[in-house]
């Protein structure tokens, strides 16, 4: 990329980051929608309409919908283009640091046993970035932050299945982790499934599966039949908004699979909350930016 | 929709059911896991009184102008990671109502039914609308533990929040969550 390609990138990241944590994104607010008009529980409808309320005055204030300032994920999908990822990975890494100072964003990254904060969410492991290559994106780098909620993260769980337990197994280990999860992680619920891979794979193709608008249904029909499925069969448990009971536990599933050994059945679940946080922008060859529908240009 | 002002008493507390809505204003505290740390396993005792009062699970961002605290943004978190400290927080200290999202489990529910306590839902992640209904910062103690401070907080009209966990010993969460994970062999056998 030409000269001033990481500047760019480095204001892109930090403005991602604070605008998926003031903004929802659009198939998440046409999925709440449908979620208010179909929910039968009247505690359930109410809890939908202090969502809707509470977005809207974001929207007006221009602050967060929730003070979880997340932590700071990206990723990166490289078209057909020259991207040195030692320095995209510090610009990145300086726009997340740069945008936590300028809006005031709370410091989330700790030292897991000290506990000490390192006080701007960058870190050894802070954000963590994935670049992806991506042929049929053509001649731009494509740009995705979520500051990942924690209340949604800490329900989250992986399990390394037998083979014989099969799509049957699968399916029971996501809804009893969605039912354990209860009310905890803020539902109603995107649920993030990764199946396949290896130990560290799985959970990374849960995560890759929330990065998906919800417009979007897997490209496999095994991928989206899965989904749909799913997506019934959790619903049937009744957590409903905030589970405290109701008709709509999830808004979507979003599922990746990958191939796995012959031996194993790997199953990761990520939990998502009902804000979704995950925004987007695409740099062209003559440093354009593009932002994804619907958002305020920062 | 009924208005809660703490200290709250016996009469009030006991008054209130699972799935009655209600909103707060007066004198809160908002205590996170830091806090709870603090006052149970270094064993310094929170300096305000908590008898009757009110305490909200969460952990603001503020601005700091002299000796002025401005909330910038505050929402409740999880209660469950505090539910080892919340049965003494309610014997020990008098605490009679606690806010927060997601619910709590059978140690706080026993206390609540012993000592005449409720649990508040608010709605997760609805830290806008919360922010806007808090006045002002009256106190703040620990300000080494930063966001994770013992802040006490003056609000109008929070909420409105859900009784979730009643002095019955009712606990909607609870009752919930155990339907749903009784329902999964049904659900996958196709018997829904």
């Amino acid at each position: 990329m030409k000269d001033g390609f990481y500047d760019v990138l480095q204001k892109v990241s930090g403005d991602l980051y604070y605008q998926a944590l003031t903004a929802l994104p659009v198939d998440v607010l046409e999925a709440l929608d449908r979620a208010a008009a179909s929910e039968t529980s009247p505690t359930g409808k109410r809890i939908l309409e202090i969502i809707t309320q509470n977005i809207r005055l974001a929207g007006e204030k221009n602050t967060l919908v929730c003070q979880d300032t997340g932590f700071p994920v990206y990723y990166v999908e490289a078209g057909d283009v020259d991207l040195n990822i030692n320095r995209a990975f510090a610009s990145i890494r300086a726009g997340t640091a740069e945008a936590t100072l300028r809006h005031h964003l709370r410091p989330n990254m700790v030292d897991p046993i000290s506990r000490k904060n390192t006080g701007d969410n960058t870190g050894k492991s802070a954000p963590m970035v994935y670049f992806e290559p991506n042929p049929k994106l053509g001649r731009v780098v494509h740009v995705m932050a979520m500051p990942k909620g924690s209340g949604s993260e800490n329900m989250s769980a992986l399990t390394m299945l037998s083979p014989a337990e099969g799509l049957l197994g699968v399916k029971r280990f996501v809804l009893k982790t969605v039912a354990e999860a209860g009310g905890k992680g803020c539902p109603p619920y995107i649920v993030g499934v990764g199946v396949g891979g290896t130990f560290e794979t799985v959970g990374h193709l849960s995560k890759k599966a929330l990065f998906r608008s919800l417009r979007v249904r897997g490209e496999d029909a095994a991928q989206s039949e899965l989904e749909e499925d799913l997506l019934r069969k959790i619903n049937e448990l009744g957590l409903g908004p905030m589970g405290l009971g109701g008709s709509v536990t999830a808004i979507a599933v979003n599922a990746e699979i990958g191939e796995t050994h012959i031996s194993s059945l790997p199953v990761a679940v990520n939990i998502q909350c009902w804000r979704g946080e995950r925004a987007e922008a695409t740099i062209d060859e003559e440093l354009a930016v593009t932002w994804d529908e619907g958002r305020r240009t920062p | 929709m009924r208005t809660l002002t703490p200290p709250l008493t016996d009469d009030v507390t006991t008054s209130l059911r699972v799935g009655d809505e209600v909103t707060l204003d007066g004198t809160i505290f908002i205590l996170r896991d830091a806090t709870h740390q603090r006052i149970f396993e270094e064993q310094i005792p929170p300096p305000p009184s908590l008898v009757g009062a009110v305490v909200i699970h969460g952990a603001p961002s503020f601005e700091k102008h002299g000796d002025r605290y401005t909330i910038l943004s505050m929402g409740p978190t999880t209660s469950m990671r505090v539910e080892k400290y919340t049965p003494s927080l309610i014997e020990k200290y008098g605490v009679r109502a606690v806010v927060g999202k997601g619910g709590m489990g059978p140690g706080t529910t026993a206390a609540m039914k012993q000592f005449h306590a409720v649990y508040l839902a608010l709605v997760g992640g609805s830290s806008a609308l919360v922010t806007s209904q808090i006045e002002e910062v009256e106190e703040l103690w620990w300000p080494d533990l930063y966001g994770e401070a013992l802040w006490k907080i003056r609000v109008k009209g929070l909420g409105p929040a859900l009784v979730a966990i009643d002095c019955q010993g009712n606990n909607l969460f609870q009752s919930v969550q155990g339907t749903a994970l009784g329902r999964i062999d049904a659900i996958l056998s196709g018997r829904t």
